[in-house]
């Protein structure tokens, strides 16, 4: 299990790694859901969440006899992560978005000028 | 309610309402009024440090380990006190343009200044995480925000940049928590020392990395000249005091109280980024005309003068890094302020479009002039003598390529300076503004102006705080102990 994690993370984060090194801004975007969707598989790896019982506090009967509960500390890591993540993902894409409009506008990318000065 | 939780509550929950209310002069109190909190706190914390002890409180009652707890010792309370009084003079600051006044940048601001409170005053690497990414957020937004019309290229790259090294820190977090099992400073800055663990040394440079980037070090730091120069003078001087420093403040925080191991093992490798930090930045900014890239890439080789008080990693060199620290932050933003109130009177930052400051407007020949000065490292301005207390350090260390480097630095600092001095003071004014009058510098940059004096004419106060600061970044039981026992 930690063996598979491991290498599909590492695959992950590959392809990340190839698609924001892209020319096209949407390859950029795509490989940055990539790479944060690889570093929450770490999080999960790393966590050693091993156990098969929810985290439900009180509620006894939920638990068969012999499961042991799941580490709930990185379970919480994982989900904070994962919603910033969205957050991040949907700041990038608007910026895309507002980049292919105003290139579509502007027709000459005047931006890049300052930049080489 | 504990007055820890205040500075990071308060401009929070504010945020929304000059989201709601969406009025101009409302935004600017609030932020105004947040800064002056974090001032507040950081000075009621930092009493308490010099008399000993370390002010925690742990959020929601949640205890140790696996609570978050907020500790305000030495360094963190001189970073509240200092990015507050910032925030209050960027907000007090009167030319603010048209998208500065808006109700959703008022709201990105209180966000911004939440999350540095946050990220200065925790005691978890996840929250720390968690208070990076609300930054990134809130500074892309502020950026997006502003009307310069190349701004989409600066914003794009800062934002890639930026979750590339937010990624990197969650990455290493993970790592840390599966070598160590904990995630609270408190336990990790208690590990028995001298044990060497390659793993965890591993995990942690990639860290190191996320910090590196965040504190625009060589050769992470691109995204800060590409994209400062699109913000109005106002943000630009926020951002320079507040983003760069916070990302120092960690890499102290990390190297210094949490893996001190690692700080040894990771030394050379921080006496080489220093110094190409220095110089490359230095070098760029005497290569642009256009004011506000001068002092970004300014920004970036003090950077560097505080990575070398980092990599010198004596007690000396601490204490003088963090007076350095103090000082940078407030010369380089009311350099910032001040340049904007040249630039108003020019209707441009261009180097070219102005002259005749010396003639025209005295006080803001005075205020930038001195400002500039201490920058530099003119003795007898702030800037001397926190260049002083990094080079005698140094020396004392034997790290002769770090102050070599360092004094070259100030020499070109002081060609930069003198380059807008003669361009925009001392040549006579252009003629389409020969009969006007340049505005008021303002209450603002006074106030960073007289605290510049301040330290200029009385170090020793600062150095003294700086002092007991290193002290309690170098003896980690105090720390350790007040962060466990939170409440």
């Amino acid at each position: 299990m930690g063996v598979m994690l491991a290498v599909l993370s590492g695959l992950t984060v590959a392809g990340a790694v190839y698609c924001m090194l892209a020319r096209d801004f949407h390859r950029v975007g795509v490989g940055v859901m990539m790479l944060v969707s690889a570093t929450n598989l770490v999080l999960v790896a790393a966590g050693r969440v091993m156990g098969r019982a929810p985290v439900l506090v009180g509620d006894a009967s939920v638990r068969r006899a012999g499961e042991q509960l799941g580490n709930p500390l990185p379970q919480a890591f994982v989900l904070t992560a994962i919603v910033i993540g969205i957050g991040v993902i949907a700041l990038v894409f608007a910026l895309v978005r507002a980049l292919d409009q105003e290139r579509h506008r502007l027709d000459a990318d005047g931006s890049s000028e300052e930049e080489e000065q | 309610m504990n007055m820890l939780l205040l500075p990071v509550a308060f401009p929070l929950g504010l945020a929304f309402v000059a989201l709601a209310v969406n009025a101009a002069w409302l935004g600017r109190w609030l932020v105004a009024a947040a800064g002056c909190l974090m001032a507040a706190v950081g000075t009621l914390a930092l009493v308490d440090n010099l008399a000993g002890t370390i002010p925690t409180v742990a959020v929601g009652g949640h205890a140790a380990p696996f609570g978050i707890a907020l500790a305000a010792d030495g360094l963190s309370s001189l970073m509240l006190v200092v990015t507050g009084l910032l925030s209050w003079a960027c907000a007090s600051y009167r030319f603010r343009d048209s998208h500065e006044r808006s109700g959703s940048s008022h709201a990105l601001t209180l966000l911004l200044l939440a999350s540095v409170s946050g990220s200065v005053l925790t005691a978890d690497l996840f929250n720390l995480y968690v208070w990076f990414e609300v930054m990134v957020l809130a500074s892309a937004g502020l950026l997006a925000l502003t009307g310069d019309p190349g701004r989409l290229d600066g914003v794009i790259k800062y934002t890639l940049l930026n979750v590339v090294g937010a990624a990197f820190l969650l990455l290493g977090v993970a790592l840390i928590y599966g070598i160590t099992g904990t995630l609270s400073f408190a336990d990790l800055a208690a590990r028995p020392r001298g044990v060497s663990d390659p793993q965890l040394s591993g995990a942690v440079v990639v860290v190191l990395v996320a910090f590196l980037l965040k504190a625009a070090a060589f050769p992470l730091f691109f995204w800060l000249p590409a994209s400062y120069p699109t913000l109005g003078f106002a943000t630009a001087g926020l951002f320079s005091g507040l983003m760069s420093k916070v990302g120092v403040y960690t890499l102290y925080r990390s190297l210094l109280t949490l893996f001190p191991d690692v700080l040894v093992e990771v030394n050379p490798m921080l006496v080489v980024l220093s110094i190409a930090t220095m110089l490359t930045g230095v070098l760029g900014a005497a290569a642009q005309h256009d004011v506000k890239r001068i002092l970004s890439f300014h920004t970036v080789s003090q950077i560097g003068y505080l990575m070398m008080g980092l990599a010198i990693a004596t007690r000396d060199a601490v204490s003088a890094g963090l007076f350095f620290l103090v000082h940078v932050i407030v010369v380089k933003s009311a350099l910032f302020l001040v340049g904007g109130v040249a630039a108003q009177f020019f209707g441009s930052a261009e180097l070219r479009d102005g002259g005749g400051l010396l003639v025209r407007g005295r006080w803001v020949t005075v205020c930038f002039g001195l400002l500039a000065a201490s920058l530099a490292g003119v003795p007898p301005f702030s800037g001397f003598w926190a260049k002083l207390g990094l080079i005698v350090a140094g020396l004392d260390a034997g790290h002769a390529w770090l102050v070599a480097t360092a004094v070259l630095t100030g020499l070109l600092t002081l060609y930069s300076m003198t380059k807008i001095w003669q361009t925009w003071f001392w040549r006579e004014t252009p003629e389409a503004l020969a009969l006007s009058a340049p505005p008021g510098v303002g209450l603002s940059c006074w106030a960073l102006f007289g605290v510049v004096l301040l330290f200029s004419a009385w170090p020793q106060g600062l150095f003294s705080v700086a002092q007991s600061a290193a002290t309690q970044l170098f003896e980690r039981a105090a720390y350790v102990t007040a962060v466990q026992e939170a409440q």
